[in-house]
């Protein structure tokens, strides 16, 4: 830590209460106490898009709009319309151009300054398949197209077998812990999968608007003799009986809370405003929550991974309207946080990007724009995002000739196609992946500092997947 | 859209049916052309009498009212009066009740086990401290609004509207695991964190406020909130001046007599902290009492 940030604080913590110290902050700008930040901080941050994000709806191909994309998607009324597509230019001639869906400008934007990456066909697999390996028995993800099991999949990053940890906090656990006792893991919207690790207990925290400086306070205790004594006994039942597993488990949560509701006894100010949304204002908390890592006395991690999640992307009906809305706020708020982390100092360091339960099938449900959705199905599109990131492309394995693949990391949009999950015309075009999961985790968790032999401690399936890392973090 | 029709049963719309054939569980077919109710009501058949849905629903039903990890013959048990009631008929579900709580597993020595019991959800946690003390309006003459959708939210559960169709919690959700590597399954942990476990002490507090005046407890009156919420703690206020009494009173109206003898530790400090409050304050020593047990991991934890 900067001598002059810890003097900065240490005059501040003694001339001032809390509240006063963030209106320091805030008047001295944020950046005169981000002096210097924990050397070599980097932060990932998931975006969970819950429910399975319609990835054929999300990224489009523009210049071959009217030869697969269209006739199946637009008779129905699925269809986004090719004049309001966001226009985006892959590395790759043979893809030519693709549009993004049009409540996207933002990821656009970032696309353009190569900030953003887009990473092709990605779902859980145990080892990479075709077609011919799909019906002829080879391993496969359990319970496809199931919405828990899939969770799961894309949580665990492990497709073969049901995991109790999630690779966010299996991540974590290679690190050592902080001497604050601050988790590396910090969840703004319950304790999912991802975050849980074999070792460490995550934070979970509420969204903003609740203040930092609030999301772990115990109300109602005094100072006088009766309040001391109720304290000491509040504090002292969580010692005993905890030979009671669920004794234990329920007294280790709350004593969590209490011990970091002590570190966390201020709020940061960000002059980033966020979008007043669902996802915006856990953003916003992340934002805050890596605000006060880099600012608060004590805390000072160099590594953090946030969680947080948008649900109503399960869009079987009324999808048009209905994903146009999510997406609109989850490209608004990623821009925020992107912003508030320039704010920071820090967009170099942290980067962000999206999960999501499966694609969806390319072949429509239902019939008219105000009520055809899509169902369930497997490989999907994601973004990656920050300035780490070598955006400004695509991303994948390209879909192999020898098996009837296009050559490109994008499949065909062809139902019944060699990379569909179905055969015939009445395939419903649920796309075999072409990238595993435990790669696209792997790539994020290499840049995040785990070596390449934890890699694979990380990423026990890794090993069935060649390369182990992709290109989208140089 | 518009508001929500939380009352009447979901519609179909033929329109919109896929009538093409259907295979099944068990390769059940249903031929090509039925409508959609026919299509419905024999898909519903079709999984209800799969072998596996009887197992399913009973440990999950086990689970949410007796402990979180049965062994797999409680399980069978069950399983086995959901299949035959005794008459013949499959899903009887008060015979399935029944055999939960009636089982020895959920009434005998197992509940020894440490691995033993389930977290109180939030809904199940705000309903059974609002039961033990009669719960009535906040003016204490009349009946609850049962405004308390507001309490549990915090808590990270929405009453009646999770985040997905999955509920609020994990069936599966692993909190540690065995000396043998098998893990201890915590359903209701799933969202029991740093941030909701003071929330559930927080709430025990709104309905308490040990330090606060004699009417600051409780939830007040509002615009959703015609009537509010009180908890009556008349019945323990003339027994306050024995410390050891309310405690005891407290220990069989909220833990049914498990912490006298199971957990002596917490009994004396609880009885320590009454002490401490002046006997010339009977409400406030009922309170001190009821929140240290209410927000204490031994009340929380169902055993």
């Amino acid at each position: 830590m900067d001598l002059s940030r810890r003097r900065f604080l240490q005059w501040a913590g003694c001339g001032f209460g809390g509240a006063t110290l963030t209106a320091v902050i805030e008047q001295m700008s944020l950046a005169t106490a981000l002096a210097a930040q924990p050397s070599g901080y980097q932060a990932l941050v998931c975006i969970f898009l819950a429910g399975g994000n319609d990835g054929n709806n999300t990224l489009i191909p523009y210049d071959n709009y009217d030869q697969y994309y269209g006739p199946v998607r637009s008779p129905s009324g699925l269809a986004i319309a090719k004049s309001s597509l966001l226009q985006i230019t892959p590395s790759d001639s043979q893809l030519g151009t693709f549009g993004l869906h049009p409540s996207l400008p933002e990821l656009r934007d970032f696309y353009v300054q190569k900030k953003l990456a887009i990473l092709c066909n990605v779902g859980p697999l145990v080892q990479p398949l075709t077609k011919d390996l799909y019906y002829g028995g080879a391993p496969k993800p359990y319970q496809l197209f199931s919405h828990a099991d899939q969770v799961a999949q894309w949580q665990s990053a492990r497709a073969g077998t049901r995991s109790s940890t999630g690779w966010g906090g299996r991540i974590a656990d290679v690190f050592p812990p902080h001497s604050s006792g601050f988790p590396m893991v910090t969840s703004i919207n319950g304790t999912p999968l991802f975050v849980i690790g074999a070792n460490r207990r995550p934070l979970s925290i509420a969204p903003a608007p609740t203040t930092l400086n609030n999301v772990l306070v115990l109300n109602g205790f005094g100072t006088s003799g009766p309040e001391v004594a109720r304290r000491t006994s509040f504090d002292y039942l969580r010692t005993v009986d905890n030979s009671i597993t669920m004794f234990n488990a329920a007294s280790a949560a709350t004593q969590q809370g209490v011990d970091l509701g002590k570190l966390l006894n201020m709020d940061p100010t960000l002059n980033t405003v966020f979008p007043n949304t669902t996802i915006g204002n856990q953003l916003k908390q992340v934002a805050k929550v890596i605000a006060a890592n880099l600012t608060f006395p004590g805390l000072g991690l160099d590594r953090q991974i946030f969680f947080v999640s948008l649900g109503g992307f399960d869009t079987h009906q009324t999808q048009v309207g209905n994903q146009a809305k999510l997406l609109t706020d989850t490209s608004a708020a990623m821009a925020a946080f992107y912003n508030a982390t320039v704010e920071l100092q820090v967009s170099q360091s942290v980067v962000t990007f999206t999960l999501s339960d499966f694609g969806r099938a390319f072949q429509p449900s239902g019939n008219g724009a105000g009520t055809v959705g899509s169902d369930h199905a497997w490989g999907n599109h994601h973004f990656i995002l920050g300035d780490a990131v070598q955006g400004g492309d695509f991303y994948g394995i390209p879909m192999d000739p020898a098996y009837g693949g296009n050559g490109t990391v994008y499949p065909t949009l062809l139902k019944g196609g060699p990379y569909d999950t179905d055969n015939g015309s009445g395939g419903k075009g649920r796309w075999i992946p072409t990238v595993a999961v435990d790669q696209y985790a792997a790539t994020l968790a290499a840049w995040f500092g785990v070596s390449s032999s934890d890699l694979y401690t990380v990423f026990p399936n890794l090993g069935n997947f060649n390369p182990a890392t992709l290109g989208f973090m140089g | 859209m518009g508001i929500e029709n939380y009352i009447d049963p979901m519609t179909y719309t033929q329109s919109y049916h896929d009538t093409s054939m259907k295979t099944l569980l068990n390769g059940v077919q249903l031929p090509a052309n039925q409508t959609a109710i026919k299509d419905l009501n024999d898909g519903l058949d079709n999984i209800f009498f799969h072998d596996n849905v009887g197992p399913f629903i009973c440990k999950n039903l086990i689970q949410q009212l007796v402990t979180s990890n049965p062994s797999p013959d409680y399980v069978a048990r069950v399983a086995g009066a959901f299949a035959d009631n005794g008459s013949g008929v499959r899903g009887d579900l008060w015979a399935v009740t029944q055999a939960i709580v009636l089982d020895d597993e959920a009434r005998g020595d197992v509940k020894t086990d440490p691995d033993y019991g389930h977290l109180r959800e939030p809904a199940l946690y705000i309903c059974n401290l609002c039961r033990a003390f009669d719960v009535k309006s906040y003016d204490l003459t009349t009946t609850s609004d049962g405004y308390l959708n507001p309490q549990s939210v915090p808590m990270a559960q929405d009453v009646f509207r999770p985040a997905s169709v999955f509920s609020y919690f994990s069936p599966f959700h692993i909190i540690s695991f065995r000396a043998d590597g098998t893990p201890v399954l915590g359903p209701e942990f799933d969202i029991m964190s740093a941030s909701t476990s003071i929330k559930r002490a927080n709430f025990i507090n709104t309905m308490t406020k040990p330090n606060s005046g004699a009417g600051a407890d409780g939830i007040g009156v509002s615009n959703n909130s015609p009537n509010g919420t009180k908890l009556d703690f008349t019945s323990l206020v003339n027994i306050t001046g024995d410390a050891a009494a309310l405690v005891d009173a407290l220990d069989a109206i909220m833990m049914h007599s498990t912490m006298a003898g199971n957990y002596p530790d917490m009994r004396t400090s609880i009885i320590n902290a009454v002490n401490a409050t002046a006997a010339s304050n009977p409400l406030r020593r009922v309170k001190v009492a009821v929140y240290l047990v209410g927000s204490s991991s031994q009340y929380q934890v169902q055993r």
